[in-house]
C-alpha cells in the first residue's frame, strides 16, 4: 500500500526534526574540530584525520565536552562545514587563512620543529640555475584555496617576478602530494615548505620566505568563554607532524595576509633638515660677562684669604 | 827731662847787657855745664848767684826753675817764675816755663789755659804743645791731646826726636779714642818704627792692634794673637781679642776667652760685659743678662754696660726692664746717640711705640746718615701706625750700614710700603698703590705684595701685570684671588689655555665655600666668552648655581649663564647644531625670572629659533605665541626683528600636511615686508613647508598634491640649488613613467642626497632591471646614510630571489 503524500511529508519532517534533534543533542556533548592543512607534510587523508581526531581528543575534555576531530581535503568542503555550524574550531592552513583575510580569531600557531613557520623552497627537476630559468614553466604547490596565484607571486616571489613568468600554476592536495606530482613530471617546479622529502631527479633550486604553520582558529560558533581554554589545550597538543600551538604568533597570519596584497613600492621623497637661515640673523653679537671690579675682588690688600 | 832741655834752649837766648851780666852769663854758663854733667846741685847754687847778681836775668830765671823741677821743687819754681813773669811778662821763655811749672806743680788750671796761650800765640813752643797734649790726653780730652801732640811733634827740635815713639804712642790713643782708627792704626806704626823698648813697646803694639781691631777684627787677630804672651801683663789683650771674636762671629771661643780673662781678672767689669756679650750672642739672654748686671755691679753707671744690659734685656722680652734701666741712667750727653737708640728701641719692645717714635725723630734728623737710628724710628712709626712716615727712615735704615740687620729692615720697609699702597689702593689712587707696591715687592716674601702689584696694574691698566701675578700665584700659600687675578692678566693676552687652567685651579681650590666657587666661575665664564668658548663658560656657571648663594651673587651667576648660554646657541646654531641651541636656550629660560624684559624676550626669540631648526615644534610654537601675544621685538636685524616671530609660526604650523596651506598664505602674506635678513628666513619656510607637505602627500598617495607644493618649491628664490628638490621633481618623473629622466636626476644626486639611491632602485625595478635595483640597494643599506625602514625589507626580497647583487645567478 503506498503511504499517502501528506502522510510521507509528516514523516519525512519527523526524521528531520528527530536528526536535528540528535544532532543538537550530540553538539551540546560534543566539540568538533576541523582541520584543513594542505601544507603540512602529513602523510595521506588518514594522517590527517588521526590528527584531527587526537587533537579534538585532547581539546575536548578542556572544555567538559567530547572532541572530535574532522579532516577537509578540499577548501570549499571545509567552508561549508563551516557556513553550517558544524565546525567551533579549526586548524587551518596558514596561505588559506591569510588568503581569507584572516576572519576567525587565531589562537595559536602550530609548531614543526620548535618553529611556528617555514621557509618554502623552489624545487625543480630542471636543471635551471635561477628563477629566471623557470620562465613558462609549471609551478605545483598544496592547495591554497583561491588567490594561489597571489600566494606565489605576490608572497613566495615577493613581487619581484612579473606575474606571467610561470606558465602555470597548479594546486595539490597537499605538500608530498605536490611533490609527487614533481616527480611524476605533472610539473616543472614544486613550491613546497622546505626539508620535505624530494622525489628523484628533483633538487632544491631557492629557499623562499617564511610562511606560518597551520593555525588553530576559534569559528563563528564557538563559545567566547571557552576560547582560552581551548587555547591553552591546543598549546599542550602533540603531534608527529605538528605540536602544539603557539599562543605568542597570532600576528604572522595578518603579516602574512598583508602579503597578499603588496602594493606598488613607494621610496621617500627628500625632505631637507629644517635647515634655517641663521647666519645674518645671528651676526655681530657680542656676549661678554661683566668682570667684578678689581678693587671688590681685594677689598683688603692686607689680607690672605 | 823735656823741661830742662827747653830750659837750656830757651836759655841759650837770654843775652848779657851789662858787667853784672858778664858775671851772671859766666854763672849761668857754668850751670849749664853743670846740668849737662848732672850736677843739679852745682848748677842750682851757680844759678842762684847769677840771679842776685842779676835779678834780671831771665834765662838764669828758666834755668833755676828747671832745676828745681828737676828736684821735684815745683812751688818754688812756681814762685820764681812769677818773679820773671813781672819782670817780663810777655816773654814766651818765662810763660812757658811758668806753665809748664805749674802743670808739673798740679796747679793744672793755671797751667793749661796760660799753656794755651803760649802755643796759639808761639806755635814753636813745643814744650806747650807736648805738657798739653800728655796732659789732656791723661784726662781723656782726647780731641785737645790730640791737636796738642800733634803740634809738639811738628814743632819739636831734631834733638828730641827721641820723644816720638812715646808721643805718638799718645797721640795714637788719643785718635783711637775719638774713632779715627785708621789714623790712629797709622799712628801706631809710626810709633813702632822708632826705638822702643819695654812698656812703649807694648802700649804702641798694643795700641796698634787696638786701632786693627776697631777696623777690622779679621786683620787685627793676627797682631792679637802675637800679644798673647802679654796677656798675663796686659790682660786687656784678652779682653780685645775676646771682643774681636766675638765681632768674628765665633762666639763661643769668645766665651772661653772671657771666662779666662775672668779668672785673670775677676772683678774686671769689661771682662764680664764681655761674656755677657758673648752670651747675648748665643742666645743665652738670661746668663747674658746676669753677666751684664755683674759688670755694671762693677762699674756703677757706664753707659756702654747700661746700653748692653738694656738691649739684652729687651731681646729678653723685659722690654719695660730696659726702658726702666735706660730711663734711670746717669744722664749723658743729651741726645747721645747709643742712649737714644736704645731706649727708642726698649719704648718700641715695650709697646710705646709713639714715644719711641718721638724720641728717635730728633736723632734721626741730627744723624741723617745713620741707618740703626733710621730703621728704628721707622719701625716706631710704622708700629704706632704712621706707615707712611716710617717710609723713609726705613728706606734710610734699608740703605744699610754696620749694625743693621737687613732681614728687619727689609721686613719693615716692605711691610711700611705695602701697608701706605693699600691704602692708596682702597682710596682710588692707583698710580701711588702701584708706585709703593713696585718698590715693596723685592722686599716682601709670600705672595700678598706681589699679588697686590699685579692687581693695581690690572686695575690700571697700565705695567706689567703678569710677572708679580706669576710670582705671586707660584708661592706657597698662594690664595684664591692670586690665582683669580693671574688668570685674568693672562687672559687679557689671550693665553687662554694658561688662563683656564689657573681659573680652573681657582674654582677647584674654592669647593667648599660656594660664593668663592661662584666669583670664580664667574670669571672663568668671562675668560671662556673672550676665548670664543661659550660652552665651556656655561659649564662652569653651572658649577657655581649649585651652591647656595645670596640673591645679589646668585643673580649675577644667574644673568652670566642666560649671557653664556646665548653665546654658546649663537655658536651652535650657526654651525647648525639647533637642537643643542635649543637646549641650552631651555636652561637660560629657567633662570629668567627676574631679568629685564628684553633679556627674556631674546631668549624666548632665540629659543623659538633653535627649536624651529631643531624640528621641536612643541618647544617653538608656546614661546612664538607667547612672542607674538607681546609684540615684542627679537634681537635680530631688521626687519626679521620684527618678522622672526610670524615666519617661524608659519615654518611650524606648516609642517603638519593639514596646515601647510595656511602656512603658506601666512608667509605670503609677510613676503613684501620679508627684505634683508629675513628674506632668506622666509624663503627657507616656504621651500622646507613645501617639500615636507610634498612628501607626506607622496606617503598617501596624493600626487596631485604633491605636484603643487612641489611646484611652489620651484618658485623660492635659489630653487635651482636645492637638491632634495631635484631629487623630489624626479621621484615625480619616476611615478609619472619618465624612467629614464628619473634616472639620470637620481644617479647625478646619490652624493648628496641619500634618498636618491632608494628611488634610482626603484626606477630600474620598475625597467625590469631588477639585479641593478637590487645593488643600488644593497649600496645603500651599507652607506647607513639612508634612514628608510622598508628598504632592508625590499633588498632581503629582492636577495632571496636573485642572490645577492655579486651573485652570477638570480635572474635579470
Amino acid at each position: 500500500m503506498r503511504t499517502p503524500r501528506s502522510a510521507r511529508l509528516a514523516l519525512g519532517a519527523l526524521l528531520l526534526m528527530t536528526v536535528a534533534s540528535v544532532r543538537l543533542a550530540a553538539a551540546e556533548d560534543t566539540v568538533t574540530i576541523g582541520v584543513y592543512t594542505p601544507s603540512a607534510p602529513f602523510n595521506g587523508p588518514v594522517a590527517r584525520l588521526e590528527y584531527a581526531s587526537k587533537l579534538a581528543a585532547q581539546i575536548g575534555p578542556a572544555l567538559g565536552r567530547k572532541g572530535v576531530g574532522k579532516a577537509f581535503a578540499r577548501a570549499a568542503d571545509l567552508s561549508a562545514a563551516i557556513k553550517r555550524g558544524e565546525l567551533e574550531y579549526a586548524v587551518l592552513d596558514g596561505p588559506y587563512l591569510a588568503a581569507l583575510g584572516v576572519p576567525y580569531k587565531v589562537l595559536g600557531a602550530a609548531q614543526r620543529g620548535g618553529a611556528s613557520e617555514v621557509a618554502w623552497e623552489v624545487v625543480t627537476t630542471l636543471p635551471a640555475k635561477n628563477l629566471a630559468d623557470l620562465a613558462g614553466k609549471t609551478v605545483v604547490l598544496p592547495e591554497v584555496g583561491g588567490k594561489s596565484d597571489d600566494f606565489v607571486m605576490r608572497v613566495l616571489m615577493e613581487g619581484e617576478l612579473p606575474a606571467n613568468h610561470f606558465g602555470k600554476v597548479i594546486q595539490a592536495p597537499d605538500a608530498l602530494s605536490a611533490l609527487a606530482a614533481l616527480g611524476h613530471g605533472r610539473a616543472e617546479v614544486a613550491l613546497v615548505p622546505a626539508s620535505l622529502p624530494l622525489p628523484a631527479g628533483a633538487r632544491r633550486l631557492l629557499t623562499l620566505g617564511l610562511v606560518p604553520w597551520p593555525a588553530l582558529v576559534a569559528l563563528p560558533s564557538a563559545r567566547p568563554e571557552d576560547l582560552d581554554k581551548v587555547a591553552s589545550a591546543g598549546a599542550k597538543a602533540g603531534g608527529e607532524v605538528l605540536s602544539g600551538f603557539d599562543r605568542g604568533n597570532a600576528d604572522a597570519y595578518r603579516s602574512l595576509a598583508r602579503r597578499f596584497g603588496r602594493s606598488a613600492r613607494r621610496g621617500p621623497l627628500a625632505v631637507p633638515p629644517q635647515r634655517l637661515a641663521v647666519g645674518d640673523l645671528l651676526v655681530q653679537r657680542n656676549f661678554t660677562i661683566v668682570r667684578r671690579e678689581i678693587s671688590a675682588l681685594l677689598p683688603d690688600p692686607s689680607a690672605g684669604d | 827731662m823735656v823741661v830742662l832741655l827747653g830750659a837750656l834752649a830757651l836759655g841759650g837766648r837770654a843775652r848779657a847787657e851789662s858787667a853784672e851780666d858778664d858775671e851772671s852769663a859766666l854763672l849761668v854758663a857754668e850751670a849749664r855745664a853743670a846740668i849737662g854733667k848732672g850736677d843739679y846741685k852745682r848748677a842750682a847754687s851757680r844759678l842762684d848767684r847769677a840771679l842776685v847778681q842779676n835779678p834780671r836775668r831771665i834765662d838764669a830765671y828758666v834755668l833755676r826753675a828747671s832745676v828745681y823741677a828737676v828736684d821735684k821743687q815745683y812751688a818754688k819754681g812756681i814762685e820764681l817764675m812769677q818773679r820773671a813773669q813781672s819782670l817780663a811778662p810777655d816773654n814766651p821763655d818765662v810763660l812757658s816755663t811758668l806753665g809748664s811749672q805749674l802743670m808739673l806743680g798740679r796747679r793744672e788750671s793755671e797751667g793749661v789755659p796760660l799753656l794755651e796761650r803760649v802755643g796759639a800765640r808761639w806755635p814753636d813752643r813745643y814744650q806747650a804743645h807736648q805738657l798739653l797734649g800728655l796732659y789732656s790726653a791723661s784726662h781723656s780730652e782726647w780731641a785737645r791731646a790730640e791737636v796738642a801732640l800733634s803740634a809738639f811733634l811738628k814743632t819739636r827740635p831734631r834733638e828730641l826726636e827721641g820723644e816720638d815713639p812715646g808721643v805718638l804712642i799718645e797721640l795714637g790713643n788719643a785718635t783711637l779714642r775719638q774713632g779715627k782708627t785708621a789714623e790712629a792704626e797709622a799712628l801706631f806704626a809710626r810709633a813702632l818704627k822708632g826705638t822702643l823698648t819695654g812698656a812703649n813697646a807694648a802700649r804702641a803694639r798694643i795700641g796698634a792692634a787696638w786701632a786693627a781691631a776697631s777696623r777690622d777684627c779679621r786683620r787685627a787677630m793676627k797682631l792679637l794673637t802675637a800679644l798673647a804672651p802679654l796677656a798675663e801683663r796686659y790682660p786687656d789683650v784678652e779682653l780685645v781679642r775676646g771682643r774681636c771674636v766675638l765681632a768674628l762671629g765665633r762666639g763661643a771661643e769668645a766665651l772661653e776667652i772671657s771666662d779666662r780673662f775672668l779668672a785673670l781678672r775677676p772683678k774686671s767689669a769689661d771682662g764680664h760685659a764681655l761674656r755677657g756679650e758673648a752670651l747675648a750672642g748665643a742666645g743665652q739672654l738670661a746668663a747674658a743678662r746676669l753677666a751684664f748686671e755683674e759688670a755694671l755691679e762693677l762699674s756703677p753707671g757706664k753707659r756702654l754696660y747700661i746700653l748692653k744690659l738694656a738691649r739684652v734685656e729687651r731681646r729678653a722680652g723685659d722690654a719695660r726692664a730696659a726702658v726702666a734701666r735706660l730711663d734711670g741712667a746717669p744722664e749723658l750727653e743729651a741726645g747721645e746717640r747709643d742712649w737714644v737708640l736704645e731706649m727708642g728701641e726698649a719704648l718700641l719692645a715695650a709697646g710705646r711705640a709713639p714715644e719711641a717714635a718721638a724720641l728717635l725723630t730728633p736723632l734721626a734728623t741730627r744723624l741723617p746718615e745713620d741707618s740703626s737710628v733710621a730703621l728704628a724710628l721707622g719701625d716706631a712709626r710704622l708700629t704706632a701706625g704712621d706707615a707712611a712716615g716710617a717710609i723713609e727712615p726705613l728706606e734710610r735704615g734699608w740703605a744699610g750700614g754696620r749694625g743693621v740687620d737687613p732681614g728687619r729692615a727689609r721686613k719693615l720697609l716692605g711691610g711700611a710700603l705695602d701697608k701706605v699702597a693699600g691704602a692708596a689702593f682702597q682710596a682710588g689712587d692707583l698710580g701711588k698703590a702701584e708706585a709703593l707696591w713696585t718698590r715693596a715687592e723685592p722686599l716682601s716674601d709670600g705672595f700678598r705684595v706681589a699679588r697686590n702689584l699685579g692687581a693695581v696694574r690690572l686695575a690700571a691698566g697700565k705695567g706689567d701685570p703678569l710677572t708679580p701675578l706669576e710670582k705671586a700665584a707660584a708661592a706657597p700659600g698662594a690664595d684664591v684671588t692670586t690665582l683669580l687675578l693671574y688668570g685674568r692678566a693672562l687672559a687679557g693676552i689671550k693665553h687662554w689655555d694658561d688662563a683656564r687652567r689657573l681659573l680652573e685651579k681657582a674654582l677647584e681650590r674654592s669647593k667648599g665655600d660656594p660664593a668663592r666657587v661662584a666669583e670664580a666661575a664667574l670669571e672663568l665664564a668671562a675668560m671662556e666668552l673672550e676665548a670664543g668658548q661659550p660652552q665651556r663658560a656655561t659649564a662652569a656657571l653651572e658649577r657655581a648655581l649649585e651652591g647656595k648663594l645670596p640673591a645679589p651673587l646668585r643673580a649675577r651667576v644667574e644673568m652670566a649663564m642666560i649671557t653664556a648660554s646665548r653665546a654658546a646657541a649663537t655658536d651652535a646654531m650657526q654651525g647648525g647644531s639647533f637642537d643643542r641651541a635649543s637646549k641650552l636656550l631651555e636652561r637660560a629660560e629657567q633662570l629668567t625670572f627676574e631679568v629685564p624684559q628684553d633679556t627674556l624676550t631674546a631668549v624666548r626669540c632665540e629659543l623659538a629659533l633653535a627649536a624651529t631648526g631643531a624640528g621641536r615644534r612643541d618647544a617653538a610654537l608656546p614661546r612664538l605665541r607667547q612672542l607674538a601675544r607681546s609684540s615684542a621685538s627679537c634681537p635680530f636685524p631688521a626687519p626679521a626683528d620684527k618678522l622672526a616671530v610670524p615666519i617661524l609660526t608659519a615654518f611650524n604650523e606648516g609642517a603638519e600636511l593639514s596646515k601647510a596651506q595656511k602656512a603658506f598664505a601666512s608667509l605670503d602674506g609677510l613676503r613684501k615686508s620679508a627684505k634683508g635678513v629675513a628674506e632668506p628666513l622666509l624663503d627657507g619656510a616656504v621651500r622646507w613647508i613645501a617639500l615636507q607637505a610634498a612628501a607626506d602627500a607622496y606617503q598617501r598617495g596624493q600626487l596631485a598634491q604633491v605636484k603643487k607644493f612641489l611646484a611652489r618649491a620651484r618658485k623660492i628664490k635659489g630653487a635651482s640649488r636645492s637638491q632634495e628638490l631635484a631629487h623630489d621633481l624626479a621621484v615625480l618623473d619616476l611615478e609619472e613613467g619618465r624612467l629614464d629622466a628619473a634616472i639620470a636626476a637620481l644617479e647625478k644626486l646619490v652624493n648628496e642626497v641619500p634618498e636618491s639611491l632608494i628611488n634610482l632602485g626603484l626606477a630600474y625595478e620598475k625597467k625590469g632591471q631588477s639585479r641593478r635595483a637590487l645593488e643600488v640597494w644593497e649600496i645603500a643599506l651599507s652607506s647607513g646614510r639612508v634612514r628608510f625602514p622598508l628598504l632592508k625589507g625590499w633588498v632581503t626580497s629582492k636577495q632571496r630571489i636573485f642572490g645577492t647583487a655579486g651573485d652570477a645567478g638570480g635572474g635579470t
